[in-house]
């Protein structure tokens, strides 16, 4: 067995006394060994002078009785705010946490009322999005209407200012159509004509 | 103190249920391990006593936690050095070496004049070296060598296994060996190790 490993094993022994079958036959060679008993020695000379170094650092000293007076008010107070940036981060650390679930649960609700009011497979289709735009919405206006009520009907409907029709800019939600389409259809008066 | 030591008869139950007797005499045993930790850490006693301080209002704050089962001595020097190195990491430098005092404490190691001067210097170069050393090998020296902890203690402090703090002090070792004088590293000379036999 080489030196390197034997050395490698002897120092493991010395610094964390764990024996293995083998600690005799390294204890063995380290007596004939001149070599690994400087390595042995420079080890043990090592630890011997760290620990001098480490108990030189604190062996003169002891806490003074000012620490447990200094604890004991301390404890009775209540936790105080921690400030600066660590208590900023804290502070917005906490508010994250508060707003996470908010975001998570407006979204879920908004998800879910998609999913209630738009028509099956609806929201799947990208193309079927363009049934809420303002021309397609106009024309399912239209043709709602053109089934109750004559034609010329709805072209008064459109033109007239004192009926309020939503006018979307861009994509409203197909339900919100077809409810206003309703709620429209049932107040033209049979045969009538809005002005 | 070994950290398999239990707490003292009901200590951390009395001191849960508001003693303040029970949390003094708490104090007053875990103080001296903590307190060296902090110290050896810091290299700075007023440091080391805020150190202190905090790591048992921390305690007592927390008093509900803490379990009654086993000694409270692990969590409190896992505190202690996290602690101390927060604090090290602000300050970004020790106030005051030490260097002096370690080399009056020193010098009555050993009768020979020349192995005073020689102890003197290697434990001002050690000293040196473990400041050093990056503070999870300085923890690992300091929980095994100074305050004389087993493996498995000192990893259980160390929130570590015990192959994992077996590495650190070997690396913190081999870097304090590394810092010693040529002639203290080197095999002898083969003339010596004649001379010698």
């Amino acid at each position: 067995m080489s030196c390197r490993r034997i050395r490698r094993e002897l120092l493991d022994l010395l610094r964390f006394g764990d024996p293995s079958s083998r600690t005799d036959t390294y204890l063995g060679h380290v007596e004939r060994c001149p070599d690994c008993q400087h390595e042995v020695a420079v080890d043990t000379r090592l630890a011997r002078e760290l620990r001098l170094a480490l108990r030189a650092r604190v062996d003169a000293y002891e806490p003074s009785p000012a620490v447990w007076r200094g604890i004991r008010l301390r404890a009775a107070d209540p936790e105080p705010a921690r400030e600066g940036w660590t208590g900023a981060l804290i502070a917005a650390g906490r508010a994250v946490r508060v707003m996470v679930p908010v975001a998570a649960i407006m979204l879920a609700a908004v998800f879910s009322w998609t999913q209630l009011d738009t028509p099956v497979g609806m929201h799947e289709l990208a193309a079927d999005r363009a049934l809420a735009s303002r021309a397609h919405w106009q024309e399912r206006i239209s043709a709602a209407v053109v089934v109750e009520q004559p034609r010329r009907a709805v072209d008064n409907i459109a033109s007239s200012p004192s009926i309020q029709l939503p006018r979307p800019s861009g994509e409203i939600p197909y339900a919100e159509a077809v409810n206003s389409v309703k709620v429209f259809t049932t107040q033209v008066p049979s045969g009538g004509v809005i002005r | 103190m070994p950290v398999g030591t239990t707490q003292p008869d009901g200590l951390v139950e009395r001191m849960q249920s508001g003693e303040l007797d029970a949390f003094e005499e708490f104090f007053n045993t875990y103080k001296r391990p903590v307190y060296t930790t902090a110290l050896a850490i810091t290299r700075d006693p007023f440091l080391a006593e805020e150190i202190l301080q905090d790591c048992f209002v921390k305690a007592y704050r927390v008093r509900h936690r803490l379990r009654r089962d086993v000694s409270p001595l692990p969590w409190l020097q896992r505190v202690t050095t996290n602690l101390c190195y927060s604090r090290i990491a602000r300050r970004r430098a020790f106030v005051e070496p030490l260097t002096t005092l370690i080399t009056n404490l020193v010098a009555d190691l050993t009768s020979r004049p020349d192995q005073v001067v020689e102890s003197r210097e290697i434990i001002e170069v050690l000293q040196r070296g473990i400041d050093a050393l990056p503070p999870k090998q300085q923890t690992a020296i300091i929980l095994y060598y100074l305050h004389g902890y087993s493996l498995a203690e000192a990893a259980e402090i160390a929130v570590c296994n015990v192959g994992t703090m077996k590495s650190r002090l070997h690396y913190a070792l081999k870097a304090l060996r590394a810092r010693l004088p040529e002639e203290r590293r080197a095999p002898l000379p083969v003339a010596l190790r004649v001379t010698e036999r």
